[in-house]
């Protein structure tokens, strides 16, 4: 997908100079461009590299742990066909906290058994159509709440922002509501498929 | 006053609360610190082929008069939701790729302050989410489904509905 979109972008943007007449600019931007790129990685690879090394004090710390626990009761109300299935609680949790510490390393490898748990028990529509929850993993994956936006926050302070941490709390605001906005959908939407096909669940078509 | 406040103080608690547990816990934290900033440094190294190849790809579809013309023509559906029409190419990249949208923001950047209406909803626009077809692509990779259409209307219509949400609050 991505490839063809970035292919897409130059050949476009190839016949979109010919008929402004621009092409002679294309050189200059592919020079420009790829200066720009390690200017941006340059400058904030030393947040990224020094929040990297906070967050494995938490890791080795046991602190993601413990914010885990804190975690618990919330997640079993979200997900309460696993109440009794602490090590799909358990997957899910460190996922969740991973994420939210921007620990991407730690956080797909948790994700992936958590939702191969789920789909392996839902016994009738296992490999062929997305489980309910499994669903609801995946919206929560999408809406990364991330207390500390190492990238965002330190290109904002290149650009000259004098308060690169403002918008954080309406950052979390927005999450949120694309958090609640896809549970709110899913559960919608499985409600009539459940009355249809007698309270088996089903998340697809 | 104060929300803006809750965001600037975020940081250095988190930090603060992380380094006194580190401490009752009797880990070796300048250890953790110097393993966990190598992960952070490969990670960069990583991300450096696609950040190259999608800053690139953007600054010459800018420079080619190309963005002018898409933003010209999405703009008539996006300005009925009243979203500035500097957004546009980040609503359209962000549900694909981070990398891709972190190029896009640096582009907007360079022409809006960080701190101007456009460059706060842009910022929240980036942060606020993940690439929705890169996680489902990762995930439903991983258990070998292929029917993954009615989760990416939800998580498109979702993503829709947070930013409509961030461009009233910003």
């Amino acid at each position: 997908m991505l490839g063809k979109v970035w292919a897409g972008m130059i050949i476009s943007s190839f016949f979109c100079a010919l008929i402004n007449n621009k092409i002679n600019l294309l050189g200059n931007a592919i020079l420009e461009g790829t200066d720009q790129a390690i200017n941006i990685i340059l400058i904030t690879s030393g947040a990224i590299i020094f929040w990297s090394g906070i967050m494995k004090i938490a890791q080795d710390s046991g602190f993601t742990r413990a914010i885990s626990k804190l975690l618990f009761p919330v997640l079993r109300i979200l997900f309460p066909d696993y109440a009794q299935k602490n090590n799909i609680l358990d997957f899910i949790c460190i996922n969740f906290v991973s994420n939210i510490m921007g620990l991407n390393n730690a956080a797909t490898p948790s994700g992936i058994k958590a939702i191969k748990f789920m789909q392996n028990m839902n016994e009738i529509s296992k490999k062929k159509l997305l489980e309910k929850n499994a669903a609801i993993f995946l919206i929560m994956n999408m809406s990364c709440i991330q207390i500390a936006p190492t990238f965002l926050v330190a290109l904002r302070k290149s650009f000259g922002s004098n308060t690169p941490y403002e918008i954080l709390p309406k950052m979390w605001a927005t999450s949120i509501i694309f958090l609640l906005t896809g549970i709110i959908l899913i559960k919608i939407f499985l409600k009539n498929k459940n009355k249809q096909k007698n309270n088996i669940i089903i998340y697809d078509n | 006053m104060i929300i803006e406040n809750i965001g600037t103080f975020s940081a250095p608690s988190l930090i603060i609360i992380i380094l006194i547990f580190a401490i009752k816990s009797r880990i070796n934290i300048f250890d953790s610190f110097i393993k966990g900033a190598k992960e952070g440094l490969e990670c960069m190294i990583s991300i450096l082929p696609a950040i190259i190849a999608l800053i690139t790809a953007v600054t010459i579809f800018k420079s080619s008069g190309a963005l002018e013309f898409t933003i010209k023509l999405l703009n008539p559906i996006f300005s009925l939701l009243k979203f500035p029409k500097e957004c546009i190419p980040l609503i359209i990249m962000k549900p694909i790729s981070g990398s891709g949208s972190n190029a896009i923001l640096n582009s907007i950047f360079e022409s809006n302050s960080p701190d101007s209406y456009i460059g706060k909803l842009s910022s929240i626009i980036s942060g606020s989410s993940e690439a929705i077809f890169y996680i489902i692509s990762t995930y439903c990779g991983s258990i070998k489904l292929k029917n993954t259409k009615n989760i990416i209307i939800f998580a498109l219509i979702s993503f829709l509905v947070s930013i409509l949400f961030a461009r009233i609050i910003c």
